[in-house]
């Protein structure tokens, strides 16, 4: 600290004229100054000699009056060990400061982002250079639907537990023409893991530092340019997560690809192409790509701030992408037994001999999804307003709590969803929310009354609200209670019903 | 401070007024039902009559919410298994049918009626696959079964006797108490699944060990254990492949001969284990039967660790002398 207090001061003596000394020439008549002006001896040489050598400086001494040519030496001498004091200051300033303490520099201040801003890409406004982030969010949750059981196959099915649910670093750079994002993430959600989130490198035109590039290309591992919520970081998101229906359809933000986009005014545009196999997918092809195919996704929309006290923004999303439904491998003749008449003996008519089976093919489908969204920031003398929603329908796109399989179904998954979320900054240290949420995985769904099929809904519905402190820009409490209504039950008259499964959540963020 | 108060409360208040149905898996109830809901409490709907499961009124119509069969093709049921198809018809006001042991658990099952049956005017079918806790308590039950309405009301319960298996071999005598029980019956069970056998050393040297099941080599042409020749049943977690049971029981069915008997168990292979907890059993018959029953007479518990795994190349390792006389 002392080291760069000093120095820029130290620079700037040398570097600009200082009008409180006078310079060393200047004498009442004097003749025209030097030619050039003489460089300072090199740390560690001998003292320059009481008379100048012939050429250096030489009006100083040929100029003036012969009776005052004893004085002028001596103060020319006292000025000689001003400067000769001074470099010795300067030098041994970083172990032993003795000049006057210094203001210190100030650092640049931060850059004032508009009402509503928010930091995801490719609308983020970063530093120039390199910069570097992160934050922690650590949590507890407890579900009611936890038991201290093991579900076929070993997964856990108690959820009442202290978890690491995000704690990420990026490294982010950003310069005239190129700008570059690297994210990673460690957490326990699933056990302890850590996952590349971001690595994007991006070619871009922003002329204007204070606003979004006019044109954008990157390349890499980005989020999904699909709506709000997809791209909105959980870094700033008040909600633990995501809504049901987004999670259903993007288990995880970042997909490979590349994406094109740009802001010119208001107007916000994207187009991405990526490989259709998100992070998080519970398949074996996550950021992978089973089929040639890519799913093309594309956002258009606005971002305006009609008054200093209002942003409103918003948009409209489509994608078409295809799926992929995964053959099977070839199988071996074997035996099985089958013990039809419960006497847990093998009798020979409960024996079965299955043949070998040829590999079925792989087969890709069709899937599509279109949304919009809208939100509005609005500041009043108790703070900021946020009210935002988004709508959404899709075929054949859930990769993540209903599988949608049309192959497999033989008939397209059609699913709707939407959610509408409110929070209110209380002060600068307090904030409350509620958002509602409706998914309706499969609206083709039918269910057995009776003997007859009737139409039935297994939409889940969820009520969250939410009350939060914060430190502003540092850290953030949390508490959400989810108050889920689903139809994973059944009533005792066979009816489906709600299985109870609301979750409340206490989440630390500390941030950078 | 008041305020954060009154919201947490009514959080809290409003998290309780969920009617939704508890989450219960229903693992560990005496009979689980694949796909069917599990709810806490009796089973609705009244006992059966005196008059059995006739379910047709004076003109013979159905009555209403009743059981027509449950039809199921063995009414023995092994310990533990999984799969036991029982179906039938109920009458067609029927929207659920609900299933129960009134006599053991703490909640009944529920399946939806299925289509209606063809061969029955006016009936539903339905069906389910049930599985049965391996822990059950042997002998003779009723698992009733009764139809439920839209409204939640119930009919008459409908009895299907089912004989539940015990899991020691018993020659069948916990369904029937007229067949006598084997002599003696030295059990081995374990915890997880690892690979263990059982070692037993007889007073006149004999050897039984779980890699030969029977202490001398069947003469050519045998093919069924004689009857009174002890033998163990089975080489339970074979090749590590899981089975369930982790239990291998050495069956005397005539009176074992006087003497020590030497114990042990041989850690094959852990099977990926970090230890295994054992319990060595031996059962003895007492009494006479009808009134006769195998009754414990040595228990012995103990743990390996997977370090101690032989995969048969070394001394088992020792349990338990068991005088027998």
């Amino acid at each position: 600290m002392a080291l760069a207090s000093i120095w820029p001061s130290a620079s700037l003596a040398q570097g600009e004229p200082q009008p409180a000394e006078p310079p060393v020439s200047s004498s009442p008549s004097s003749s025209p100054p030097p030619a050039a002006p003489t460089s300072p001896p090199a740390a560690g040489t001998a003292p320059p000699p009481a008379v100048a050598p012939p050429g250096a400086a030489p009006a100083a001494t040929t100029s003036a009056a012969p009776g005052s040519d004893a004085a002028l030496r001596g103060e020319v001498d006292e000025l000689r060990e001003e400067v000769r004091a001074l470099r010795t200051q300067v030098q041994s300033a970083p172990q032993a400061p003795t000049g006057p303490p210094r203001a210190p520099v100030a650092p640049p201040p931060p850059l004032q982002h508009p009402l509503g801003y928010e930091p995801f890409w490719p609308w983020v406004l970063p530093a120039d250079g390199l910069s570097l982030g992160g934050y922690l969010q650590s949590q507890y949750e407890s579900h009611q639907d936890s038991q201290d059981q093991l579900a076929p196959g070993g997964t856990l099915l108690n959820k009442n537990r202290f978890l690491i649910r995000r704690a990420r670093v990026s490294l982010v750079g950003d310069w005239e023409y190129a700008a570059i994002a690297v994210e990673l993430d460690a957490n326990t959600t699933s056990g302890p893991q850590v996952d590349l989130r971001k690595a994007e490198a991006s070619l871009q035109y922003r002329p204007d530092r204070s606003k979004p590039p006019i044109v954008m290309a990157t390349l890499g591992q980005f989020d999904t340019p699909f709506g709000y919520e997809l791209v909105e970081s959980p870094r700033t998101r008040w909600f633990m997560e995501r809504s049901q229906i987004s999670q259903g359809f993007w288990p995880g933000e970042p997909d490979l690809g590349v994406r094109l986009a740009g802001a010119l005014g208001f107007f916000r545009w994207t187009i991405a192409a990526v490989n259709g196999e998100p992070l998080g997918e519970k398949s074996a092809y996550a950021l992978q790509d089973p089929n040639n195919a890519k799913d093309v996704v594309f956002r258009f929309g606005f971002d305006a701030s009609p008054r200093s006290d209002l942003q409103l923004a918003g948009g409209v999303s489509a994608l078409r992408g295809t799926g992929f439904h995964p053959g099977t491998d070839a199988t071996k003749a074997s035996l099985q037994w089958q013990d039809l008449n419960d006497n847990g003996l093998v009798d020979s008519t409960e024996l079965v001999s299955t043949g070998a089976k040829v590999a079925t093919p792989s087969q890709n489908f069709q899937r599509w999804a279109a949304g919009a969204d809208l939100r509005l920031n609005f500041r009043s003398p108790i703070g900021v307003t946020k009210v935002y929603g988004e709508f959404l329908l899709g075929s054949n796109m859930d990769r993540n709590v209903y599988f949608a399989d049309p192959i497999q179904a033989a008939v397209d998954q059609r699913e709707l969803g939407f959610y509408a979320g409110v929070i209110q900054e209380l002060g600068p240290y307090a904030v409350a929310g509620f958002r509602y949420d409706l998914y309706d995985p499969n609206s083709n769904l039918f269910d057995k009354r009776q003997g007859l099929l009737v139409p039935f809904s297994e939409a889940v519905k969820t009520a969250s609200p939410l009350v939060g402190l914060t430190l502003p820009d540092r850290a953030r409490l949390v508490f959400q209670y989810d108050f889920v209504h689903n139809a994973l039950a059944r009533t005792a008259q066979g009816v489906p019903t709600d299985l109870k499964a609301n979750v409340w959540t206490l989440r630390l963020q500390v941030q950078l | 401070m008041r305020g954060w108060a009154a919201v947490a409360s009514s959080v809290f208040v409003l998290a309780s007024c969920d009617d939704g149905q508890s989450p219960i898996t229903g693992l560990g109830e005496p009979i689980v039902v694949q796909g069917g809901q599990f709810i806490s409490g009796d089973l609705p709907g009244s006992p059966p009559t005196s008059g059995g499961n006739t379910r047709t009124t004076a003109d013979g119509g159905l009555e209403p919410l009743s059981v027509l069969s449950a039809l199921t093709v063995s009414q023995i049921v092994v310990p533990g298994m999984l799969g036991k198809s029982i179906h039938g018809d109920v009458s067609g006001d029927t929207q659920a049918v609900g299933i129960r042991f009134p006599d053991m658990g703490s909640g009944y099952w529920v399946v939806p009626a299925g289509a209606p049956d063809t061969q029955t005017p006016g009936a539903l079918g339905y069906s389910f696959s049930a599985g049965f806790n391996a822990d059950d308590p042997p002998g003779n039950h009723t698992l009733r079964l009764v139809a439920i309405g839209p409204t939640g009301n119930a009919g008459t319960q409908f009895g299907i006797p089912v004989c539940l298996e015990s899991s020691i071999p018993d020659n069948g005598h916990a369904c029937n108490p007229s067949i006598a029980p084997p002599a003696a019956v030295f059990t081995l069970t374990w915890d997880t699944n690892f690979d263990l056998d059982m070692h037993v050393v007889g007073p006149a040297g004999a050897v039984y060990d779980t890699k030969m099941r029977v202490p001398e080599p069947l003469e050519a042409g045998v093919t069924k254990i004689p009857p009174d020749e002890p033998f163990i049943d089975r080489d339970s977690m074979q090749n590590c492949v899981p089975d369930g049971l982790r239990q291998e029981d050495l069956v005397f069915p005539d009176t074992p001969p006087e003497g020590n008997y030497f114990l042990f168990v041989d850690p094959f292979s852990a099977c990926g284990q970090n230890a295994v907890h054992f319990t060595f059993t031996v059962y003895q018959s007492v009494g006479k039967c009808p009134s006769c029953n195998l009754q414990v007479t040595a228990k012995q518990s103990g743990e390996l660790l997977a370090s101690q795994a032989t995969g048969g190349t070394s001394p088992p390792t020792f349990v338990l002398k068991l005088p027998v006389q």
